[in-house]
């Protein structure tokens, strides 16, 4: 076990021991997230915990140093905790098979020490940094594609006023994710996602660049705050920029400090006591958008008829649920909020369950933050 | 009205301007021409990064505001996406 680490030892700033009580979460294990856990295992880490839904395809294997044609088909995070069992056996390793926001609970998101986000997709970035800036642990962000690489780092839990993921993100994203959805904010059926080209020589920069932030966070004359390293893989040009909070951010602009972290059953009414305590005219922010009713205002058969309640995650519902049951015309109105009243959720839904992740409010100057749960879990 | 005399450039550096420009213009600006001028891709976003003082130039706020100033060199460089796959 020593002789292992004989080389590192040698550098004067390398803590093993340090390294090998932390614990890192890596969200995505697809090109980037295989070259983050690689590298890991190489350094001596203690804990990898992996979460990732898809499965490997066989174009993956061109960018994805943990997977062999033999892995096709499985799934990623499984797939990859094998690989790197092998790369380092004392390493505690983890594999989580689903999606991120449904698998990763406070509790476990709070025992990483750091967080990698190797994704493909903004909403999934968005996710995944609310969660980091609202339970202040620490943030690596990685990006690619063919030529250009960055890596950010967003040091939650030792600067809570660091700026997060979207502190510094140009309106046109929040465009281009608007484009998933039709009007009513319901995901388009036809809409396919824009394929970027990558290669494996991308993906092992950012893996290195994320890694090797990481490594440095922990040295005591490591720089504070956010900040991103931006690389160009043909002309080797780099540059560092230093990532200001903004103040009008829509992520971490509304979560007020201090702030009270609880869980609860997610049915609404008895089974939620923490409600019984509050003034009925208190705002309840729900993580998720959430589909509320349908309704038909524009249809001669069906509008005098009263709106159909749903309450379910907007995201279960598509453009073709708009077709109307009854008359079989597409013009039902998907009404979706993710802000009530307390009475209003108290009156109308008292029984039901409340989805979404968890749901924020503010009481006597405190951010009250829910964990929803289902009952029995956890 | 001030100017300011800046350089724009791509971030792999193969497009370069000097420019004059009102310190009024914001970082959107900036940003929309150089997309329009030098045909980036339009399917991509994009953030401008001062690289004097290591500092983005927020899309919403002037070039004045933010401290931009003569000599300075801004960066247009793409808001990478993929990762996974």
């Amino acid at each position: 076990m020593t002789d292992r680490y004989l080389r590192h030892n040698l550098i004067d700033w390398f803590d093993q021991d340090l390294l090998k009580t932390l614990s890192a979460l890596v969200v995505g294990a697809g090109a980037v997230g295989n070259e983050v856990i690689k590298n890991l295992c190489l350094l001596g880490i203690g804990t990898i915990r992996i979460v990732d839904f898809d499965t490997i395809e066989v174009h993956n294997l061109t960018r994805s140093v943990l997977f062999t044609e033999a892995d096709v088909g499985k799934n990623k995070a499984l797939a990859a905790a094998e690989a790197a069992a092998k790369l380092d056996p004392y390493c505690s390793i983890e594999a989580i098979s689903g999606d991120f926001w449904d698998k990763i609970s406070f509790a476990k998101l709070q025992e990483a020490s750091i967080v990698f986000c190797c994704v493909d997709n903004f909403e999934a970035r968005f996710r995944i940094n609310r969660m980091c800036s609202l339970l202040g642990v620490d943030l690596i962000n990685t990006g690619i594609d063919s030529r250009n690489v960055l890596a950010e780092i967003f040091p939650f839990a030792r600067d809570p006023d660091s700026a997060c993921f979207e502190c510094n993100l140009p309106p046109s994203t929040y465009q281009r994710v608007a484009e998933r959805y039709s009007c009513g904010w319901l995901q388009k059926v036809s809409f396919e996602a824009r394929k970027i080209p990558t290669t494996a020589i991308t993906a092992s920069f950012a893996g290195a660049m994320a890694t090797s932030l990481f490594l440095y966070s922990f040295r005591e004359d490591s720089e504070p705050g956010a900040r991103r390293l931006f690389y160009d893989t043909v002309t080797g040009s780099a540059s560092k920029v230093n990532l200001p909070m903004n103040p009008a951010c829509v992520c971490c602009s509304t979560q007020s400090a201090p702030r009270l972290l609880v869980r609860a059953q997610r049915v609404i009414g008895q089974d939620l006591p923490w409600l019984k305590s509050l003034p009925l005219d208190v705002t309840v922010t729900v993580s998720d958008p959430i589909l509320v009713t349908w309704e038909m205002p524009n249809c001669a058969v069906c509008s005098s008829t009263a709106p159909e309640c749903v309450l379910d995650l907007a995201s279960n519902y598509n453009e073709s649920h708009t077709i109307c049951t009854k008359c079989g015309l597409k013009q039902r109105l998907a009404v979706i909020r993710d802000q009530f009243s307390l009475g209003e959720l108290v009156e109308k839904f008292s029984g039901r369950p409340l989805p979404g992740k968890f749901l924020c409010f503010e009481g006597d100057g405190t951010q009250i933050v829910v964990e929803l749960q289902d009952g029995g879990s956890e | 009205m001030t100017e300011i005399n800046i350089v724009i450039r791509t971030a792999d550096q193969t497009r370069k301007a000097e420019v004059t420009l009102p310190g009024s213009h914001t970082g959107a600006d900036v940003i929309q021409a150089a997309v329009d001028n030098w045909s980036l891709p339009r399917d991509t976003d994009y953030s401008l990064v001062n690289t004097r003082s290591a500092q983005p130039v927020q899309p919403a706020n002037s070039l004045e505001k933010q401290g931009v100033q003569n000599g300075d060199v801004l960066e247009v460089q793409p808001v990478l996406v993929a990762g996974l796959s």
